[in-house]
């Protein structure tokens, strides 16, 4: 018989546990917070989201190089498991801050305020936020951020913009990337940026190649920057 | 998302010393369009070599309801249509009573844990 106790002691308790706890709601929380403390140190903030290979960082280095000179500059760079991201900003011209996400498809409020903390706020005067590749999840997520833009690519079909509609109605920005390739993919760059505004009548929409230098003014102008 | 929920899952078992979670009890709105068997097949894969690895996620889905500032009416919503999960989704819903759009989403776009069951080890009372 006492046997059998320690037997049900050492195998264990069950302890239920009510949590009754929103995560989104969470989030939002913690993103309005977020926003807080960027604007009481007049830090302007970008959440830059995209698909997987869109040219995110690309045009973040891109825009770092153009504007270096106008603003301190720092990154928040979300990735699943490297910091190659980080080290190409940095080598941009701009401080940099390294979030690996490890399953974690998106970046979320919690992580930015923490690498937020590691950054002398006072020093800067304009935050990008890499957001992991995907154009699901991030859009449940807000960060807190002034702008969100999304990076989506013509070389992923025309299609992209459409299949999208949850992260493309939160995006204050959508950039059409690689338009050098548009010709060859037999992608009407029209026709993504019609779908855009369908789904969402209030976003600008502007078309790169960060390869051929073509489109840079229109997107800092639709940044206000 | 799927990961979110577990990542959360597990903070709070750690936080109470748990040595393995049992169940987990989870609320989706239909708001979210997240789908529920794509959700617990996630967590399932995500949950592989964590304390949640034989977890029973429980997952149910509620229907979204609202509150129309323009007649009163609390209660379900409905669509504006099936396009309303693509093209028209930037269109708000509508109140049933009185077609009105000045409406508050009131329940369906929560991703909610409600309740997890922990093994925790007695010795550490
Ligand atoms: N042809 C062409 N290639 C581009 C353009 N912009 C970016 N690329 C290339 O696309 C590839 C991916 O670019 P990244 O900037 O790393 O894309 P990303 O969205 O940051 O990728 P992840 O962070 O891995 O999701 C690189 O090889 C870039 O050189 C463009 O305008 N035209
Ligand atoms: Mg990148
Ligand atoms: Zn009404």
């Amino acid at each position: 018989m006492s046997n059998k106790e320690i037997l049900s002691v050492s195998e264990g308790e069950i302890l239920d546990i009510e949590i009754e706890e929103d995560l989104l709601k969470a989030n939002r929380e913690l993103a309005s917070a977020n926003r807080k403390i960027l604007d009481s140190c007049n830090v302007k903030s970008i959440n830059v989201m995209g698909s997987i290979g869109s040219g995110k960082t690309s045009i973040i280095q891109w825009l770092i190089k153009e504007l270096k000179n106008k603003y301190r500059i720092a990154v928040i760079a979300g990735d699943v498991t490297t910091d190659i991201d980080a080290e190409r900003v940095r080598e941009a011209g701009a401080k940099s801050i390294q979030i690996n996400t490890g399953r974690g498809c998106h970046l979320d409020a919690l992580m930015i305020r923490k690498a937020v903390k590691k950054l002398d706020l006072k020093q800067i005067d304009l935050l990008f936020i890499e957001n992991v590749g995907n154009l699901i999840c991030p859009a449940d997520f807000p960060l807190g951020t002034h702008i969100n833009m999304v990076v989506v690519s013509v070389t992923e079909g025309p299609y992209m913009i459409i299949k999208h509609p949850f992260i493309v109605k939160e995006a204050n920005v959508v950039v059409i990337n690689k338009i050098d390739l548009a010709d060859q993919m037999e992608v009407e760059i029209d026709k993504l940026v019609d779908d855009a505004k369908k789904i969402n009548p209030l976003t600008k929409t502007v078309a790169t190649s960060v390869k051929e230098n073509m489109g840079l003014k229109s997107l800092i102008n639709a940044l206000e920057l | 998302m799927a990961s979110a929920i577990l990542q959360r899952i597990l903070d709070i078992a750690e936080e109470k010393g748990a040595i393995s979670i049992k169940e987990a009890n989870i609320l989706i709105g239909e708001l979210t369009f997240l789908d529920r068997e794509q959700l617990a097949f996630a967590l399932r894969v995500l949950s592989k070599e964590t304390m949640a690895e034989k977890c029973k996620f429980k997952i149910s889905v509620v229907k979204a309801k609202i509150k129309c500032s323009e007649c009163g009416y609390r209660g379900k919503a409905i669509y504006d249509g099936p396009e309303y999960h693509t093209l028209n989704f930037a269109v708000p819903l509508n109140c049933p009573n009185c077609k009105g759009v000045k409406i508050k989403v009131t329940e369906g776009k929560e991703v909610l844990i409600r309740k997890i069951r922990l093994k925790v080890n007695s010795i550490g009372k």
